[in-house]
């Protein structure tokens, strides 16, 4: 649905499905998403656990599939820590690193993670709070 | 349209557009951010850091209303509607002098409170420390 300003729906609320990633240590084949892929439509995302270990990882969608401002909630729900990634190849930031296939972002368990867009030069900038609400310290990702 | 609390939508996701404004040093459609928006991406100032841009009246839109701004590669500020009364972090930003400074490409969200205590701003750089709690000078 796309509607123009003067009719944009007004909601008592609405719900977001969270959708399955869980972590592993493949590249998905191009075009493809993978176990391990967050589809560009998703708004929130709930974390299986790693295939492997603390390595393995979730990929984000290329910036270029995503507007500017998106916003990902991640559950960090593994069980255990893992990472994020950018799309490989894709030479994409998190938190001003480019996370394409060389550095990740560490993914705390349990924590609540807020990924938003900046646009496409600048990538991503990732947040997190503890599960009793405290804000995480930010993270380089390496 | 308006639907009711049991057929509200229950999605996989959604994509909000986001509007491109200008911060200017006087207030045009430029730099207004609309009621319904909840997006912003800040294009180069007109002018320079104290150019800024204007949040909706608190009156228009909903207590819990979010809006997202982006700001640009240089800093900037955000004010409320001049002669309004609208407060951001306890503050009054509508006398045209007193704004909320925005930091170059820190990702700022506004929370309207309600029409009395109005908007609270808290931000993140782009590397994802949290901003100290700003108090508009």
């Amino acid at each position: 649905m796309n509607t123009s300003n003067a009719t944009n729906p007004i909601l008592d609320g609405v719900w977001f499905r969270p959708r399955l990633v869980t972590p592993n240590d493949a590249t998905p084949a191009v075009g493809a998403i993978g176990a391990n892929g967050i589809p560009a439509s998703v708004k929130v995302v709930e974390v299986g656990a790693v295939t492997n270990d603390a390595n393995d990882w979730i990929t984000l969608p290329s910036l270029a599939d995503v507007p500017n401002g998106h916003e990902i909630t991640i559950l960090c729900s593994a069980g255990g820590n893992f990472e994020l990634r950018t799309p490989a190849g894709s030479n994409e930031k998190i938190n001003n690193q480019d996370c394409d296939g060389t550095k990740e972002y560490l993914c705390t368990d349990t924590e609540v993670l807020k990924v938003v867009k900046i646009n496409n030069t600048v990538g991503w900038m990732a947040h997190a709070y503890t599960a009793i609400g405290a804000v995480a310290a930010a993270v380089i990702p390496d | 349209m308006a639907l009711s609390n049991k057929v509200n939508p229950a999605l996989d996701g959604i994509w909000i557009e986001s509007v491109e404004l200008t911060p200017d040093d006087a207030v045009s459609s430029l730099n207004q951010i609309p009621a319904n928006c909840q997006s912003v991406s800040l294009l180069a100032n007109v002018n320079g850091v104290t150019d800024f841009t204007v949040l909706p009246l608190l009156s228009e839109v909903p207590d819990g209303h979010i809006i997202t701004i982006l700001a640009g590669t240089a800093a900037s500020e955000v004010r409320t509607p001049s002669g309004s009364g609208n407060l951001i972090n306890n503050v009054d930003c509508s006398d045209d002098a007193v704004e909320y400074l925005l930091t170059a490409d820190a990702v700022t969200k506004f929370t309207k409170i309600n029409n009395t205590v109005g908007w609270m701003g808290l931000g993140w750089t782009k590397l994802g420390a949290i901003i100290g709690a700003v108090t508009p000078d």
